[in-house]
């Protein structure tokens, strides 16, 4: 009878782990430091760039940041 | 014999499947926008882009990499990228406390088209990942920003998931949310109820986890609300 509570625990655990666990998570460089390098490599480019969302501006705006086949639109606003 | 059997594949199975990687959070820079990141590489999480003084935006990002080094071997591969870059400086500026343990900040210089740039890198190590935010600002803004990058860096926590750092009674409400999402959703008009009510609860309920947390509870309640039409 404890064997099969605790095997019903464990299962539900086990198929509730990662609930809302969505970000990307950290993959292996081939260099090791790289990500630091791109880091520093991306922050000038964004910087010079200069395209963003603001949040207040609204959110659903927000679909451009996220890849999917829905057809969300790409809505950009330059400064 | 046959319960103690399943137990013992399952156990280990669970305990491999709940060491997910934890969630970097952090405080981006008040009234900062959050940076459209199409041709970022894949380590780079997000990016927040704030105004600066010259068409060079100040900007923060955040990188992640999984290692299995400690700290100090993975700042002397850091060092040895930034240096081994033609015209770049690099420094260690020592120890740095923030909210997800101690780090490490480091100093970059470099040249852009814009003109001379200056960088702030923190490097946390927890488990086998290296959770990375760079500030960057031209160089004549840095004074100026310095502090706002500090700051932000001083925010970075982990979370064992999205709602876990939340209040007991919004925690409570947001998973609630989350576990109707998805669930057999008869046509496009109920959907983007569902994506409206999602916006409304992230907005109004939690604004203090701040616009990158913000992001990620959309992003990812979005794709359970559109994973249907995903697969078609």
């Amino acid at each position: 009878m404890i064997h099969r509570a605790l095997l019903v625990i464990l299962a539900l655990a086990f198929f509730t782990t990662g609930f809302a666990q969505e970000v990307r998570d950290p993959q292996r460089s081939s260099r090791r430091g790289e990500s630091a390098g791109y880091g520093s490599r991306d922050a000038t480019v964004l910087s010079m760039m200069g395209w963003g969302i603001g949040l207040g501006v609204g959110i659903a705006t927000l679909c451009a940041l996220i890849p999917n086949n829905t057809g969300a639109s790409t809505a950009h606003s330059s400064h | 014999m046959a319960l103690r059997l399943i137990l013992s594949l399952i156990f280990p199975l669970y305990l491999i499947c709940s060491s997910t990687t934890p969630i970097p959070l952090f405080d981006p820079p008040e009234g900062w926008e959050c940076a459209i990141a199409d041709n970022l590489s894949p380590c780079i999480q997000v990016g927040f882009l704030g105004k600066g003084s010259t068409a060079f935006r100040p900007s923060v990002n955040l990188a992640i990499e999984e290692i299995d080094v400690s700290l100090k071997e993975y700042l002397k591969a850091v060092k040895e990228i930034h240096l081994g870059t033609a015209g770049t400086t690099w420094r260690d500026l020592g120890k740095f406390k923030t909210r997800s343990g101690e780090g490490r900040l480091t100093e970059i210089g470099t040249n852009s088209p814009l003109g001379p740039v200056k960088m702030l890198q923190m490097i946390v190590i927890s488990g086998h990942t290296a959770y990375i935010l760079t500030g960057a600002s031209i160089k004549e803004d840095f004074l100026r920003f310095q502090e706002t990058f500090m700051k932000t860096f001083q925010s970075l926590r982990l979370a064992g998931d999205l709602f876990s750092l939340l209040p007991e009674g919004k925690k409570k409400q947001f998973e609630t949310f989350f576990s109707k999402l998805g669930q057999s959703i008869a046509d496009d008009r109920e959907r983007e109820a569902k994506w409206a009510d999602l916006q409304k609860l992230v907005i109004q309920e939690a604004p203090e986890m701040g616009n990158y947390w913000q992001i990620l509870v959309l992003k990812s309640g979005r794709e359970k609300i559109y994973s249907d039409t995903q697969t078609q």
